[in-house]
């Protein structure tokens, strides 16, 4: 077995701001060619990480190594997607991603074929001469991403990319995703919030909350790691009853697991299907009015979450 | 050269925003309107100051004359003299004159009715007399010698003051003999006020040729009692006419000069200062966006981008200076010397411009979004403005001597160069030999302020933040 080449490593990356710890001690290290996903509810500090790692922001203590080298002083080039649309308005398509390349010197012949080439990629060939301020807001979201690989860099980025995207953009944006790490080998870092995006997409998830890393496996593990059983969610009308009925499952013997996320009851236990009346029933009896229950036979990464920090990632 | 795909990327943006390049470039000529219009530039012809005068002078028995024992009171000469200036080849008054009481002059300038209120005191008079000895006395004594006229004098019977030296003055007699003395003075002080509202600038104008005025009118008094003294000496005669006269001379060249026309200079230079302000808002705006961000995790140098930013806009502002002075010339602007001076002129304007530019380069280092930055860069380009001079004279501070002559603490900064460039060329008529050391100024403090801008927005926006 050939040994594991590591483009990126962080050793005890620590941002404060004042007494707030926005990332308290990440150690990470991530492969060539593989794509990393940090999976965290909003202010997690994903962002605050990634900022760090590529050099955007100094760390409060702790150091970060690209390519086997201390610091982003390296030739290993490193592209950012960042969550926020960032483009030029008054420039076209073609402009905003030529005008990136050429800032990342990239020789004019070639990069007049990759711009060519990564509009069409990402659908907006027929934008190509359109200024950004016309494009739609998936449009535009694209070409953020389009402008912030067009040097073809080692390790891409990509900060929330299919934030605020239709289902079929997402869909569009995740197969760009895919083809970069397959056809071309790119290293990606991608934070998110959506589990499903971080399910579909990462060869190994970073679970972190509130500024600490809780866990990194690939995401089949992590499912695995919730352990076996399916998962109920019910949601009483009257919710002022939720910690008594929370209490009242967790006394069954077969309850795996229970947890309050989002006003709603979350438990665990092998073939529920079969033994819902059981807990449906319980409830009634204590008075407690059910209006909804859902239950899932595959666990997700939010499931992982939930296990981890008894809260939803929307929470 | 990366700078030159920045300077690209800068100049499609300005002209694509049609919205914002209509408002940058209708900027320099509405603000010259109305600027051009406060002064009466559109006019083409000049509104007399008013004035309100306060004469208390009790005027005085001239002694040096005293066969004839003239009655003079200088004081109404004085406002005589204020009352027959005009405009340059114009039969306008520079003044309208009211005499007025104190009272009703205060009520006056608080209803800005008047510009000034001039207050002649009532020993005026008595204090121009004694200057008017003082002077023959020292033209004698500096002469011939004090011991030598005293022996030719005795003394008079009545006081000093009663003793005269007429002869000196008429030429009647051509040697010292009779019952003369030499005048003697005594020091009789007398101030004249100058009053007005400083937030006024009728009154900034009004006070500072009214104070020409005196201060001419004053020495005018000493140089006529040294000239009729110095003519006794020489045996010639000098005819005796009034002891106080006063002439105005333009110090620019035959044309007809408007208040506009000795203001437009300090305006170019306002309007270039306000440049800055866009520039700084425009780099602000890619703070705001994060679209520096995307640029500094490139290869782009903080060179590049602030070398490439200055190109575009200076491009502008050039623009911008030639409607700045196609419209200061339709709205009846007049200036000395010929075409030659006028082109002179509008490339110290281009270049004053390219120092406001590298003005909004280095606030927008300081700056955080476009607000931030709009504001910051007012507080800073209009004080500016009145600082290096554009309006209003300044008073001395020297700092050192630089090629022989003093160089004041505004002479660090390019615009109080480029005020005086513009100045030389416009109101004087000056060529290209006499602005050379004000362009050479002009032109390396621009780089330098330039450079200043690179080392703090790199420091400032081009490292990781903290």
């Amino acid at each position: 077995m050939g040994s594991v080449n590591y483009l990126i490593e962080t050793e005890n990356l620590t941002k404060e701001y004042g007494d707030l710890t926005a990332v308290r001690d990440l150690n990470l290290k991530v492969r060539e060619g593989e794509i990393f996903g940090f999976l965290g509810p909003n202010g997690a500090g994903k962002t605050t990480s990634i900022r760090m790692m590529v050099g955007l922001l100094a760390p409060t203590d702790g150091r970060v190594k690209i390519g086997g080298n201390r610091g982003v002083e390296t030739d290993r080039t490193v592209g950012v997607c960042p969550q926020e649309i960032v483009l030029w308005e008054e420039l076209t398509s073609y402009e905003n991603i030529y005008f990136m390349g050429k800032m990342y010197d990239v020789p004019d012949r070639e990069l007049k074929e990759r711009v060519s080439r990564i509009l069409e990629d990402l659908k907006l060939e027929e934008k190509r001469d359109e200024p950004a301020s016309e494009l739609s807001g998936g449009m535009k979201r694209r070409l953020n991403l389009g402008m912030s690989i067009v040097h073809e860099p080692d390790i891409v980025v990509l900060d929330e990319p299919s934030a605020g995207l239709d289902p079929q953009s997402r869909y569009s944006v995740w197969e760009y995703i895919k083809g970069l790490k397959e056809e071309r080998g790119r290293c990606i870092i991608l934070t998110t919030h959506l589990m499903e995006e971080a399910d579909r997409l990462s060869d190994r998830v970073a679970i972190i909350d509130r500024g600490e890393l809780l866990v990194v496996d690939t995401p089949e593990n992590l499912k695995k790691s919730v352990g076996e059983g399916d998962s109920i969610r019910i949601e009483l009308q009257n919710k002022d009853r939720i910690e008594e009925a929370l209490e009242l499952l967790g006394e069954d013997e077969e309850v795996i697991e229970t947890n309050r996320v989002d006003e709603k009851i979350v438990l665990r236990a092998m073939d529920a299907v079969g033994k819902m009346s059981r807990f449906t029933g319980k409830l009634e009896d204590a008075g407690c009015e059910i209006s909804d229950v859902t239950v899932s036979r595959t666990n997700t990464l939010e499931d992982v979450f939930i296990h981890l920090t008894g809260k939803g990632l929307r929470s | 050269m990366k700078f030159l795909h920045v300077s690209i990327k800068g100049l499609k943006e300005i002209f694509r925003d049609r919205k914002g390049l209509g408002l940058l470039l209708a900027f320099p000529a509405i603000f010259m309107l109305v600027f051009g219009f406060a002064f009466s530039g559109g006019q083409g012809d000049n509104s007399s100051y008013r004035i309100g005068v306060v004469s208390e002078d009790r005027g005085v028995t001239i002694s040096l004359a005293e066969e004839t024992g003239e009655e003079k009171n200088f004081g109404k000469e004085l406002v005589a003299t204020i009352e027959s200036l005009t405009f340059e080849d114009s039969d306008v008054p520079l003044f309208d004159v009211r005499q007025v009481s104190p009272e009703e002059g205060d009520d006056l300038l608080k209803e800005r009715e008047i510009a000034a209120l001039v207050s002649v005191p009532e020993n005026f008079s008595d204090s121009i007399h004694q200057l008017i000895k003082s002077t023959v006395r020292r033209e004698i004594t500096g002469r011939v010698g004090e011991m030598v006229i005293t022996n030719f004098t005795r003394s008079s019977a009545d006081d000093g003051l009663s003793t005269g030296s007429e002869d000196l003055f008429d030429g009647e007699v051509s040697e010292f003999s009779g019952d003369r003395t030499l005048p003697k003075a005594e020091k009789v002080m007398s101030k004249i006020v100058i009053k007005g509202d400083p937030g006024y600038m009728a009154y900034g104008q009004a006070r500072s040729i009214l104070s020409g005025v005196i201060g001419r009118f004053k020495d005018e008094v000493v140089d006529r009692a040294e000239r009729n003294t110095a003519s006794y000496f020489k045996g010639e005669y000098s005819p005796a006419g009034d002891f106080v006269t006063v002439e105005t001379e333009s110090i620019s060249g035959s044309q007809s000069f408007s208040v506009f026309d000795y203001q437009a200079p300090g305006i170019f230079v306002f309007a270039l200062l306000m440049t800055s302000i866009g520039v700084a808002g425009s780099l602000a705006k890619e703070i705001e966006a994060g679209t520096l961000e995307r640029l500094k995790i490139s290869r782009m140098s903080s060179f590049d981008l602030l070398f490439g930013t200055l190109i575009p806009w200076s491009v502008l502002t050039i623009v911008q200076v030639i409607i700045l002075f196609a419209v200061a010339l339709l709205i009846g602007f007049s200036w000395a010397g010929g075409f030659t001076s006028l082109l002179l002129a509008v490339l110290v304007a281009v270049i004053a411009g390219i120092a406001s530019v590298s003005l909004g380069l280095l606030i927008a280092a300081f700056a955080d979004n476009e607000q931030h930055a709009s504001n910051l860069g007012t507080l800073i380009a209009v004080p500016l403005s009145f600082i290096v001079g554009a309006f209003f004279p300044l008073p001395k501070l020297p700092i050192g001597r630089l090629l022989g002559s003093a160089f004041e603490i505004y002479d660090v900064l390019p615009w109080t160069h480029a005020a005086e460039a513009l100045r030389t060329l416009l109101i004087y008529g000056g060529n290209i030999g006499d602005i050379l050391l004000e362009l050479v100024f002009l032109v390396g403090l621009t780089v330098v302020l330039f450079l200043v801008g690179v080392f703090f927005f790199a420091r400032e926006r081009l490292t990781s933040l903290q």
